[in-house]
């Protein structure tokens, strides 16, 4: 690596440890650097500001750590595989699958609480990867003649139509209360029990585990499938792989988390301006980068309205909407 | 079938739109310039894909010095045959240098680093291409010629006995059409490689060519020396065009008659 880039790198650790520590710090509850470090070392002499660290801001802050993890690899894998800097689990219409597949399985009862742990998981994963395969099939990648624009098109649709079908189960089941689908298509981060928590931990490294040695083949898939092949790589095992990793990722964090969109747009792009296109760079820095903004931006969700709080999902997609047609504008014109 | 051979026995190919299918039979010797020609929608970049392992074949088997291709791995053919599209475009900002740098990967295992002899591969590729000032430049903003030129120090870089080219010189003016054949040629010759070129650029490769297939239809048509380019009937019979040669310092040359 050069050495610009390992500069690069060390100043987002440094960074990463910064906001995690200002991020477990800042809350409707204040209190200063001493007594959060007091906290933080050997325990509070208050019961309440070890609960709210420990049981309520940690799990969150790292919740919101992984899924921006998930976020941003996901959507760094689709657009090395789709040749599109605009591709996205939200964009492509993936989270909303994964959306609609968790309530689908909510409605009809058929996800039962196996171990102590709900089986939501399993059908927002099943949601996400039913929905890419669609998605990919019908902008005709099956057949080797992918329009990336309808690609687009056909996500954003998809989405629409996901999210719409959320609200009318929704609509079907409880008219009255209509809080878990705004919950699922405006996603937010909860606290959860440490015991879910390992769960989504124990996901996470499942999904990242298998991408870390793809760097190469990520450079090559992402020039063109032909190139990729002609330089050795097996694109249909890359294919499958990506799928697989995308919608375990997406799909598990939408059953915790609803549907944040954007992340992985914004992401993998500000990773690219800063580290150039080799995604032997582009996947750790993506992992750091990912969970550093996605801890910033709810930390900031959490705080700016307080004590009433706006789901991250809104706040991404402020950020993340105009973010995207301004990427949609500038590669216009290139074109 | 020999080792010193790329062989296509009796392939058929069908599309999935099913409005195209091309069969042929085409033999490729290391250390000549085999010349694919054909008039556009002929079947030429499918013939040459089907070559490189890019598309399979519905029948019929290619042998790749004398093993079947499709008993081979990814990175076995690719340690042993470059493709160079006509035209590469990337959405992403890689250096010329790390687009020349994936002829590399068939070599490598997952994190084993480039080393010494890598590097050295990479630079001599790219000097050998004039193109070692373009390294460091974002590939989106090269030129078409010089994207190209990229391309063709990977495809060196990938030290692979088999180049194929599909429509390499679409992109360049006359006289660099006429150093990329020489190029070719002196490769061919002197690191005794096997080059197929998919090209429209006949009087050209009535020059270089060792030896030429001649495709129509999704069928080659005739293949063998060059000397089946001097064949007027069959030129007119593919092209639509009357052909003339004529000598110069003892050499053939082609050229179209324009009507006037």
């Amino acid at each position: 690596m050069k050495m610009r880039y390992k500069v690069y790198f060390v100043l987002l650790a440094i960074i990463w440890i910064l906001a995690f520590f200002i991020c477990l710090k800042v809350g409707a509850i204040e209190m200063s650097w001493k007594e959060f470090s007091k906290a933080l070392i050997k325990g509070s002499d208050e019961e309440i500001v070890n609960t709210i660290i420990f049981n309520l801001r940690l799990p969150r802050l790292l919740l919101a750590a992984l899924t921006g993890v998930a976020l941003s690899i996901s959507g760094l894998l689709f657009q090395a595989l789709l040749k599109n800097p605009l591709a996205e689990p939200y964009i492509l219409g993936i989270s909303g699958g994964a959306g609609a597949g968790m309530m689908l399985a909510f409605a009809t009862g058929i996800s039962p609480i196996l171990f102590g742990f709900s089986t939501l998981p399993l059908y927002s994963f099943l949601g996400a990867l039913i929905t890419i395969i669609f998605v990919y099939s019908f902008a005709g990648g099956h057949k080797n003649e992918l329009h990336v624009n309808t690609l687009l098109l056909v996500g954003i649709a998809l989405q629409a139509i996901l999210s719409a079908f959320i609200l009318f189960i929704q609509n079907i089941l409880e008219p009255i209360d209509m809080a878990r689908a705004f919950a699922i298509i405006m996603g937010r981060i909860p606290s959860l029990e440490w015991a879910q928590l390992s769960f989504v931990f124990f996901v996470t490294f499942l999904g990242i585990i298998p991408i870390i040695p793809l760097g190469r083949s990520l450079n090559a898939l992402s020039l063109g499938d032909e190139n990729a092949l002609s330089v050795g790589i097996s694109v249909e095992g890359m294919k499958r792989l990506i799928f697989l990793i995308a919608s375990l990722l997406t799909g598990s964090f939408v059953a915790f988390t609803g549907i944040i969109g954007f992340v992985g747009i914004i992401v993998p792009h500000i990773a690219r301006l800063i580290f150039g296109a080799d995604h032997r760079r582009l996947i750790p820095v993506s992992i750091i980068g990912g969970s550093l903004f996605l801890m910033v931006s709810d930390t900031l969700a959490r705080t700016i309205f307080s004590p009433t709080e706006l789901p991250v999902g809104v706040l991404t997609a402020i950020i993340g909407g105009p973010f995207f047609l301004f990427l949609l504008a500038r590669d216009g014109k290139k074109r | 079938m020999s080792g010193k051979m790329l062989e296509l026995n009796n392939i058929s190919f069908q599309y999935y739109t099913g409005s195209f299918s091309v069969e042929a039979e085409l033999v490729a010797r290391k250390s000549e310039l085999t010349v694919i020609v054909g008039p556009n929608g002929a079947g030429k970049s499918t013939i040459l894909k089907l070559a490189a392992g890019l598309l399979r074949p519905s029948a019929g088997k290619i042998f790749l010095e004398a093993k079947k291709l499709s008993v081979m791995s990814r990175k076995e053919i690719a340690s042993k045959l470059a493709y160079i599209p006509s035209e590469t475009n990337s959405v992403f900002e890689f250096t010329g240098r790390e687009i020349v740098e994936m002829g590399r990967y068939a070599r490598k295992a997952p994190f084993e680093p480039m080393n010494e002899s890598d590097q050295r591969a990479i630079e001599n590729a790219l000097a050998m291409v004039d193109a070692s000032e373009l390294e460091n430049r974002d590939f989106r903003n090269l030129s078409s010629g010089e994207r190209q030129r990229i391309m063709l120090a990977r495809a060196i870089a990938q030290e692979a006995n088999w180049l194929l080219f599909d429509e390499p010189t679409v992109h360049l003016d006359i006289k660099h059409q006429i150093e990329f054949f020489k190029l070719l040629k002196k490769f061919a010759v002197s690191e005794n490689k096997g080059l197929i070129v998919v090209t429209h650029e006949i009087s050209i490769a009535s020059i270089f060519a060792d030896s030429v297939a001649v495709v129509s239809n999704g069928r080659v048509i005739r293949s063998g020396s060059r000397e089946i380019l001097f064949d007027k009937k069959l030129l007119f019979e593919i092209f639509g065009v009357n052909f003339e040669f004529i000598n110069i310092h003892g050499n053939k040359v082609l050229f179209p008659q324009a009507g006037i």
